[in-house]
Formats: structure tokens, C-alpha cells, sequence
């Protein structure tokens, strides 16, 4: 499948993140590797983020979502590992989108695949 | 790999479809305790430990997982944060596939379903284990019974003994039995005296399992 995620809408993007999950990275933890093929993308919402290849301080692509800074998403879509390692520079608030559910709203299903009725 | 292997080509093709895998080097982690759960991940290789980090700092390892083990299923499970940390104890290959196909083949699957509930059941026994000999069973007997659950789980024959064929660190030793660092050197040192082990860096030999396994008063 073809991948576009600047088709999203504002409203498709709020409904993500509504469905994403919401984690915390404490100074110091990795949010993600160089290298390594990506599991979702990043929504940063408080909290600094430092990135860094082969050791140096580098200025990575991201894209910006109406809601804020996203990591990982040019990564989703070109099916590419990550070109830097994301370090949270102070406590961060973060939503992690997984890829699948950018992929199901991207095919208009607005179900959450990960909601499992209990 | 371990319960997965049951799964019939169908789940497995499932599962496959919505997998990603990455290689991870030591000391990178998989995930954080406390974190929420996203996905089942599975160790194809190399080997992973799971801490527990206490409100002073101090680590406990409640898991080492190898090649076939699967993490993280107890959080999504429980819809709870993740309980301990995930990190890469040497260089490691780690899948992790997606929340909602996990749920689906186990809907699909009740055989699967049962298989991991026996493994839950499996790994509460042996966290309730860890915490009676933590409680109750002195700091010797639990260095030896480390040592013997390392030689049967991880040992393979040297030379002269069993050799252990898992880099652990004096922390990471003392992380496992809820011991400070000085107390597991300490041991390993009357250990070594008594001519029970050999001790070259990180690599532990067992000389005298008979010895190991009398102070470890297993029964």
C-alpha cells in the first residue's frame, strides 16, 4: 500500500493520537534507535528530544502534526530504519502511534485495531 | 519459537505480516518499565534481561529470556504498563509484533491461548520462587542456586567442568538474587576458594556441582 500520511486530516490525526498511548521517557531513556526499522511514530508533546548519529549530535528530519513534533513517520512511510537515535533530553511526554493505525486510517478505517473488548 | 511453534502456517503468516524486526546491541533497551504495551515482542536471538528498578535505584533482574521467549504478553494481557524493563544483554535480534494481530491469532487459537497461559503460569511460579528465596533463603545458598539454574540452563562442557555460556557481570549476578555487588564478589570469591568455580573476567566455570548444589539445599 502506498503510503501518504500528509493526506491525513487535522480530525484523522486528533483520532490517532486519541488512539495512541500515551508513554513517558524519563531523561536519558532511548526512544528509538539508529538502525532500527520503526514500530510507529512519535508525537512529542512536552519534553526535549535529542538526536544523535554515530555518536554526534545531528539534525534530523521531522514532520510536524497539526498537534505537534513527530518523529519516525518519513521512516514509517519509506519503510526505512531510523537515521538517528532519539534521546529524551529531559522527561518526556510522548504518543506513540503504532504504524498500524496510521496504516488503518489511512484506508479510512477508523476502528482502533488495538481497542480489544473485554 | 517456544509457544509460537504450535501456531499452524495461517496464525504464523499473520503474525509474520505484521512483524518488525530489529537487531539490538548490548545494553540498548527494548522497552522501559511503566511504560504502556504495545506489542509482543520475541527473542529469535541472543538474550534479554528484565529489571525491576526500586525507589532507591537498585535493580532486580526477575528474567532472563532467550532465543523462543516472548515478553511483554503479561502487560498487554493485564492491560497494564509494562512491569520491568526490557534490555539487550549481548547483541540480539528482537521481533515485535502488533497488539491487535497478537489478539487476533490468540482469538483464533485457543490451543495458543492455553500455551500461554501455561507459560504465565509457569513464569508466576518462578517469580514467586524468587521472591520466597529473596525473603527467606540466605545470601550463600543463593549465589550457589544461581549458579546451578546458570550451569543447567546455560552450561556446556569445558575442559575441565561446566563452563557458563552467559556473560553476566558481577551487577548483573548480585541484580539477580537481590544482593549488593560487594556481597556477590564476595561470594563468588569463597566459591572459588573452595575450589567450586573458576572465575576468568565474566566467564564462570563450575567445578564442583555437587558442592554448588548441596549449598544451594535444592530440593
Amino acid at each position: 500500500m502506498e503510503k501518504d500520511f500528509s493526506a491525513l486530516s487535522e480530525s484523522q490525526w486528533s483520532e490517532a493520537i486519541a488512539q495512541g498511548q500515551a508513554l513517558t521517557f524519563h531523561r536519558d531513556q532511548v526512544l528509538f534507535y539508529e538502525g532500527h526499522m520503526p514500530y510507529g511514530v512519535f508525537l512529542i508533546r512536552s519534553g526535549r528530544v535529542e538526536l544523535s548519529s554515530g555518536g554526534k549530535i545531528c539534525a534530523a528530519e521531522s514532520w510536524f502534526a497539526p498537534q505537534g513534533r513527530i518523529f519516525g513517520i518519513s521512516h514509517v512511510v519509506a519503510g526505512s530504519p531510523f537515521c538517528c537515535t532519539g534521546v529524551a533530553a529531559e522527561d518526556c511526554q510522548v504518543i506513540f502511534i503504532p504504524k498500524s493505525r496510521l496504516e488503518a486510517l489511512l484506508r479510512g478505517d477508523a476502528h482502533d485495531p488495538h481497542h480489544v473488548e473485554a | 519459537m517456544g509457544v509460537l511453534c504450535n501456531l499452524d502456517h495461517e496464525a504464523l503468516e499473520k503474525l509474520n505480516s505484521h512483524k518488525t524486526s530489529n537487531r539490538y546491541l548490548k545494553g540498548q533497551i527494548i522497552f522501559y518499565e511503566g511504560n504502556q504495551a504495545f506489542g509482543l515482542y520475541g527473542v529469535y536471538s541472543g538474550r534479554v534481561k528484565l529489571y525491576k528498578t526500586g525507589i532507591d535505584g537498585r535493580r532486580q533482574i526477575v528474567r532472563i529470556c532467550g532465543p523462543g521467549d516472548i515478553l511483554g504478553y503479561r502487560s498487554l494481557f493485564a492491560e497494564e504498563p509494562y512491569h520491568a524493563t526490557a534490555e539487550a544483554l549481548e547483541e540480539s535480534t528482537i521481533c515485535c509484533v502488533d497488539r491487535a494481530a497478537f489478539f487476533s491469532v490468540i482469538g483464533e487459537n485457543p490451543r495458543f491461548a492455553f500455551d500461554l497461559l501455561r507459560k504465565l503460569s509457569v513464569e508466576l511460579r518462578s517469580a514467586e520462587d524468587l521472591a520466597t528465596s529473596i525473603a527467606q533463603r540466605p545470601v550463600r545458598q543463593r549465589m550457589a542456586e544461581l549458579l546451578v539454574m546458570l550451569q543447567q540452563t546455560y552450561g556446556k562442557p569445558a575442559k575441565k567442568g561446566v563452563q557458563i555460556h552467559l556473560e553476566l557481570s558481577r551487577e548483573e549476578m548480585a541484580e539477580m538474587i537481590g544482593v549488593t555487588q560487594e556481597t556477590a564478589i564476595r561470594l563468588l570469591s569463597e566459591f572459588k576458594k573452595g575450589g567450586w568455580i573458576s572465575v576468568q573476567e565474566r566467564c564462570i566455570t563450575i567445578l564442583n556441582p555437587e558442592s554448588l548444589l548441596e549449598a544451594a539445599e535444592i530440593e
